[in-house]
């Protein structure tokens, strides 16, 4: 077994020091080499460990996306502790909540972090606060507040003599924790050691046939698990990674630019941000340069759009890759050369990654096959090793195999069912699931109906409680560029293609969808919003 | 109205989640502060395009977006008053 600096050591040696391993801005004009990549990082895991940062040990990471970034994440490793990525764009207090969770002994911020440090390090002392100032500005502005822990500037740390003696992480040790918003309103700390991060690394090397010479997109923030792909997988091969900022994430068109620019040839990301591209960055037109492998994951992408995707795309190996941030990706798919035009159900998410076992249990506890509803469950390398001080939660979730079998394997909640093809269709989550006028109805299906209608980019059904129907249903939809159907029209749509019970009651049609952190449709404020205009 | 206060006073009404009581200053970091989100993005584009008729959500660059400044400085760029 190997972690998953062996994995990036093994890369570094292939590309060698001279090689471009991260870089970032609108020419790619902020980058690390390999050599000087782990060399900082070295240096800044002897600084934590001078500090006492050891292995176990959680460290957060508050930044933004930058090469300084990657190295502080590859320091924290280095000194045998796990990172905690905080999204840089979340309130202190929000910080302070994981940070407590976690039992945060570290913390590496970025200048833009500065002004929210007082508030977030009252009443909590790290052992060590590094700080990436970048400019003279924020040094004299970093020297002028009076904190009351350590603190030092990044930059410092990875230019000091590395510690040879630092103890390196085993693979049973922690290498990540990462965060996800829970069902309850507090985020749960998802915990991963070497060992799974460096199973799923190495599948997506072997399966996809990762080059050295490739280079990938770096989409997603850091506390999304599309991050651990586009970190490893590319560090594991000797490729380069290209970081895509806040900003840049959002402008569709200057993405449809920019990625020829780039020379990028693995793309990963939600689908969310491809059909902005399709319809407001005229990717049909330009194509998409040299992006050879296009994984997407997290949302289920509307099939009118893929199909469009497809045929702008042929030559491109497009996967649906699935699976919660508990065992990372689980199954794959890969999407035919072409999606007929009658085609408006969603594409399979396909079958079990190849080191990884998957099978299906119903509600009564019996394991089904071929035609027959389910719940997914998955055991194998990749999977947790439980939620972050959470018992309860982790022995729900992480249970003895149901088959019988020695070992643990987990029940992701997403109701599937095996197709002849030997592919899974995704049927829901089952806290998609929700119970109208006495019928159990998956709201992804009805969201499907909607973005079959021409006009109609993305949809989004929102349950609303109602004491005598269990729940009223209400959809938000986002029409496609210059288009403006009326709610009556959708509805009427709807009627000929589900049962009327499935049918919204009511639409509204918007600009764009709010977007969780991740880039997902935000689903909570467009219930809240629908809440509070029903006066619920 | 110079295009900055403009600016100020769209994102201030319609787009930032916590307006706070002193509003949207110039220089402040629209999208890096939290304050601007995706969909708060495309309503300043879409306000752009309406009022000024500029079209930066194809022509922007990330930079364009920082701050009021630098958004009313895309949009006499792009007008040619630069």
């Amino acid at each position: 077994m190997e972690t998953l600096l062996d994995l990036i050591e093994r890369g570094a040696v292939h590309a060698g020091a001279e090689k471009v391993a991260v870089r970032a801005g609108e020419r790619g004009e902020r980058s690390l080499t390999y050599g000087r990549l782990l060399e900082g990082a070295r240096s800044i895991a002897g600084r934590l460990g001078r500090a006492g940062v050891g292995r176990g040990d959680r460290v957060g990471v508050w930044m933004e996306k930058s090469p300084a970034t990657v190295q502080a994440i590859l320091g924290i490793l280095y000194a045998g502790a796990a990172y905690v990525p905080l999204d840089p764009r979340s309130p202190w207090r929000r910080c302070r909540t994981i940070a407590m969770d976690c039992g945060m002994s570290s913390l590496i911020v970025d200048a833009l972090s500065l002004p929210s440090l007082p508030d977030l390090l009252d009443g909590w002392s790290p052992r060590l606060v590094l700080v990436d100032t970048g400019s003279e500005e924020a040094r004299g502005a970093l020297a002028s507040q009076a904190l009351r822990v350590p603190v030092e500037t990044l930059a410092a740390a990875a230019a000091a003599a590395p510690d040879r003696q630092a103890a390196r992480p085993s693979p049973e040790d922690l290498a990540y924790l990462l965060y996800t918003s829970g069902s309850t309103g507090t985020p749960k700390g998802v915990v991963h050691t070497h060992r799974s991060g460096t199973a799923f690394t190495r599948w997506v090397l072997e399966r996809f046939a990762i080059r050295s010479d490739d280079i990938f997109s770096s989409h997603a923030p850091f506390h999304f698990d599309l991050s651990i792909s586009d970190l490893y997988a590319a560090l594991g091969a000797g490729a380069t990674i290209h970081l895509i900022g806040t900003t840049e994430a959002m402008l569709a068109p200057y993405l449809v630019r920019k990625v020829p620019e780039w020379g990028i040839t693995v793309w990963y990301s939600v689908p969310s941000i491809l059909v902005a591209m399709l319809d407001r960055g005229g990717l049909e037109r330009t194509g998409f340069g040299r992006v050879r492998i296009l994984f997407f994951a997290g949302e289920v992408f509307p099939t009118p759009q893929l199909r469009r995707l497809r045929r702008a795309l042929p030559g491109v190996g497009l996967y649906n890759l699935f699976g919660p941030t508990e065992t990372n990706v689980c199954t794959y798919y890969e999407v035919p050369p072409d999606i007929p035009d009658d085609t408006t159900a969603p594409i399979p998410i396909g079958r079990a990654c190849e080191h990884l076992e998957t099978f299906v249990f119903d509600e009564d506890g019996q394991e089904v096959g071929e035609g027959v509803e389910g719940t997914l469950w998955a055991r194998g390398g990749n999977l947790m090793q439980g939620y972050w001080n959470d018992h309860e939660r982790t022995a729900a979730s992480l249970q003895p195999d149901p088959r019988g079998r020695p070992g643990l394997a987990y029940c992701t909640g997403d109701h599937v069912k095996l197709l002849a093809s030997g592919d899974y269709q995704f049927l829901g989550r089952r806290d998609h699931m929700i119970k109208t006028r006495g019928y159990r109805v998956e709201l992804g299906e009805i969201e499907s109906a909607l973005t079959a209608h021409p006009d109609v980019l993305e949809a989004v059904v929102v349950p609303l409680p109602d004491p005598q129907l269990g729940n009223r249903l209400v959809a938000s939809i986002v029409p496609r560029t210059g288009r403006q159907p009326s709610p009556g029209e959708l509805r009427g749509f709807c009627t000929e293609r589900l049962p009327l019970y499935m049918v919204p009651e009511q639409l509204e049609v918007l600009l764009a969808f709010p977007r969780t952190s991740t880039g997902k449709a935000d689903r909570q404020a467009l219930a809240h919003s629908w809440t509070t205009k029903e006066g619920v | 109205m110079s295009i900055e206060t403009e600016l100020q006073e769209f994102i201030a009404a319609e787009v930032v989640v916590d307006a706070a009581a002193e509003g949207v200053l110039v220089d402040e970091p629209l999208v890096r502060s939290g304050r601007v989100d995706s969909m708060g993005l495309l309503q300043i584009l879409g306000f752009i395009q309406q009022h000024y008729g500029v079209d930066l959500a194809s022509t922007g660059e990330p930079s364009d977006f920082e701050t009021v400044t630098s958004l009313a400085a895309a949009i006499r760029r792009s007008r040619g008053e630069v």
